[in-house]
């Protein structure tokens, strides 16, 4: 019971966090959708987020290049039965990686993270960590990766070091 | 320059790249050694050892037909070696990086417009550097009723995929859903395969062959030129997809229950189908025993004969876990599906103690909300989350796969599976054996044969990486004087595995690299792809 309310709260905050419905389009049944769409490396599509600027652009960089791995936990609308889920179904490879490293003491989930700076971004989005490959500039550009640091770093309460 | 193209002169190397950058613009031409870098392999059996890494000398990415064909004359001019990748994400085959270590890698990302999706016929034509991922984004924004035929995991190319013979599980073999071809030739000439030849393109998707020979599988895991537009049978979404599962108690029971679903496959009533031993794939957490039934599986399975059929029957009853499975899957309107399943059930139950399950139907539309990620693929929603199973294993520097086909009959399952097996207890560490002595999932994709892809997980040990490659050597060559040759191979391996198609005196790549001598005379296209090495490098070649 309280693993659920604990979880729904994540879900509430990440929600707020990211301004948008995190809900993918069912596709052919539905009318046409009313907005564009944007990929999801999770599987689906998002749209657009409503924070600004480049913070809300890097949400749409994490949606398809990172959540695929880096995503929370994945909850089915059936709280009892997402936690029978295998660990494979629950967690995407980096969120079960990062759980079995920092063992709570950080959120595993990128995008609840405050303590990121975007030196540390920038260097596993050009070298890869673990199964994670390096990413090429014609995939995410600098300036993707500039908006991607924007959106991870958004939650940060001190200013990033200076490098 | 710290790393030149082979044979290559500073001076002649330094005025290529000014005529590339000439051609797509400086920004993307990447010559420093931190951009290099993103094109290495990230699952490199030779992330260790540096002197034997393959690396790009420099990348140049086109955006246009026109630039791949410039890009391609200025290679021809300076004797250049280029390698070609879509969207580079060839994992566990090479990713993007080139074959011949010092090539400059043609990046195709930015190549990345879906051209047609034609919802009349059924078809769409793509470059090769949309993603499985973006495809599907594109599909579903046009609200149009097709499936993303996605291998797992979908940030892969439709063209790179099929091209080197991928599969998924929307259509099973990918490359067999390919219709028209445009390919940018070594000459820098443009050509289109089939009745894309015609002065109208009316026909190109239509019709398959067009007149005279057929020419598109030349462009499959080949240098012979780079496809730079391909168009793709598209699957309808239907109202139903099911899949069911055969399980049984007795060793001897996967004979009956493959032979049923192939004959299935063989009426057009299944779109895959699988064969598997749960019981002889024994996982147990890294480092642990695991439970007792375990631990006795893996004492058969380390033994020569691989445990006698009564031994596994006796193992499957104590523990109640199947050692024999088939399954099958099934889509189109839910009468029909419903209907097959029924007689899925009816077929199957001829086999005694057998135990029919349906293992999961779901209706179009989906909710994708509803749908776990990792199982997405199977209902073409292309996603990178089945990456999750890798947190299973030690996958610190990625793997390799070993990937032979045997036929889909058991006899030919059980004999391949003790030929691994003898290979390994031979010449393997114990600390290597468990991913080759268990029975990893065996899929027909192809109706006729079964594909595998045994994972060589990469070390932080290079001691042990060569004992790895040194094994997959001997797989290789064990298989093939069997038959059983691979259909797919990293880049670093790929004259290895060609090596095994011998048929009088290596026929075939005889064959092929007289056309590469005729059609690339400067040998500028991938040199060494698929074993196939032009003139002016295979003196240098084992």
């Amino acid at each position: 019971m309280k693993k659920a309310l604990i979880s729904a709260r994540l879900r509430a905050l990440r929600a707020i966090a990211t301004g948008v419905a995190l809900s993918v389009w069912a596709s052919d049944a539905l009318p046409k959708p009313p907005q564009q769409l944007f990929e999801s490396s999770i599987g689906g599509v998002v749209t657009a987020s409503q924070l600004p600027g480049v913070v809300g652009q890097g949400y749409l960089v994490f949606a398809k290049w990172c959540a695929g791995c880096h995503a929370a936990a994945f909850q089915l609308a059936d709280q009892a039965a997402t936690e029978k889920l295998s660990p494979v179904s629950r967690l995407p490879l980096g969120t079960n990686l990062l759980q079995q490293r920092y063992k709570g003491a950080v959120p595993a989930a990128l995008e609840q993270r405050a303590d990121l700076t975007s030196a540390a971004i920038g260097f596993y989005v050009r070298h890869g960590s673990n199964a994670m490959p390096a990413l090429r500039k014609t995939e995410v550009s600098d300036a993707d990766l500039e908006a991607l640091c924007a959106y991870l770093t958004r939650n940060r309460r001190q200013p990033e070091p200076s490098q | 320059m710290d790393t030149l193209p082979p044979r290559m002169s500073n001076p002649d190397f330094a005025a290529a790249l000014q005529k590339f950058a000439d051609v797509v613009g400086e920004e993307w031409v990447f010559t420093s050694a931190e951009d290099r870098a993103l094109y290495n392999d990230s699952y490199s059996p030779f992330a260790v050892e540096p002197s034997l890494q393959l690396v790009a000398a420099a990348a140049v990415a086109p955006a246009s037909v026109e630039q791949v064909q410039h890009v391609v004359r200025v290679a021809n001019k300076y004797k250049v070696p280029l390698y070609t990748i879509s969207t580079g994400r060839n994992l566990g085959y090479g990713g993007s990086s080139p074959t011949q270590s010092g090539s400059v890698v043609v990046d195709l990302k930015r190549m990345n417009r879906v051209l047609e999706v034609n919802a009349e016929q059924g078809y769409l034509v793509v470059e090769p550097g949309v993603s499985f991922i973006e495809l599907y984004r594109y599909i579903e924004e046009l609200g149009q009723p097709f499936m993303v035929a996605t291998p797992e995991p979908g940030w892969g190319s439709p063209i790179g995929n099929a091209l080197d013979h991928g599969v998924s599980f929307v259509m099973g073999d990918n490359f067999a859903s390919a219709r028209g071809l445009e390919v940018v030739l070594p000459s820098g000439d443009l050509l289109r395969t089939g009745m894309g030849a015609l002065p109208s393109d009316r026909l190109w998707h239509a019709f398959p062959y067009g007149f005279g020979p057929y020419v598109n599988g030349l462009f499959s895991q080949s240098n012979f030129g780079i496809v730079t537009k391909m168009g793709f049978t598209l699957a309808r979404k239907s109202e139903m997809q099911a899949a069911f599962s055969v399980s049984s108690s007795k060793s001897d029971d996967l004979h009956p229950l493959l032979a049923t679903v192939q004959a299935m496959r063989e009426e057009g009533l299944l779109y895959l189908s699988s064969a598997a031993s749960p019981l002889r794939s024994p996982m147990a957490p890294p480092g642990q025993p695991g439970p007792s039934h375990v631990r006795r599986a893996r004492q058969l399975l380390y033994r020569r004969d691989g445990g006698t059929p009564q031994e596994w029957d006796q193992l499957s009853r104590e523990s109640g876990i199947a050692v024999s499975v088939v399954s099958g899957n099934v889509r189109g309107p839910s009468r029909i599906v419903e209907a097959t399943l029924e007689y899925a059930r009816e077929q199957f139950a001829k086999i005694p103690g057998t135990e029919f399950h349906v293992d999961s139907t779901r209706r179009f539309p989906l909710d994708v909300d509803d749908i776990l990620p990792d199982v997405r693929p199977q209902y073409g929603i292309p996603s990178l989350w089945p990456f999750a199973s890798l947190a299973m294993g030690d996958t610190r520097r990625g793997m390799y796969f070993f990937s032979p086909v045997c036929r889909a009959t058991a006899e030919d399952l059980f004999a391949i599976r003790q030929t691994i097996r003898e290979v390994v207890l031979d010449h393997a560490d114990e600390s290597m054996r468990d991913p080759f002595l268990g029975w990893i999932l065996a899929n027909t994709v192809y109706p006729k044969a079964f594909i595998f892809a045994y994972p060589f997980a990469i070390s932080d040990d290079a001691s042990i990486n060569r004992k790895g490659r040194e094994l997959f050597t001997r797989l290789v060559q064990a298989c093939g004087e069997k038959g059983w040759g691979e259909y797919r191979s990293h880049v670093a391996f790929q004259s290895e595995v060609m090596n095994q198609y011998s048929f009088n005196d290596h026929a075939l790549r005889r064959f092929l690299e007289s056309m590469k001598d005729a059609i690339d005379p400067n040998g500028i296209l991938a040199p060494g792809k698929s074993g196939i090495w032009p003139k002016r490098f295979r003196e240098s070649q084992p």
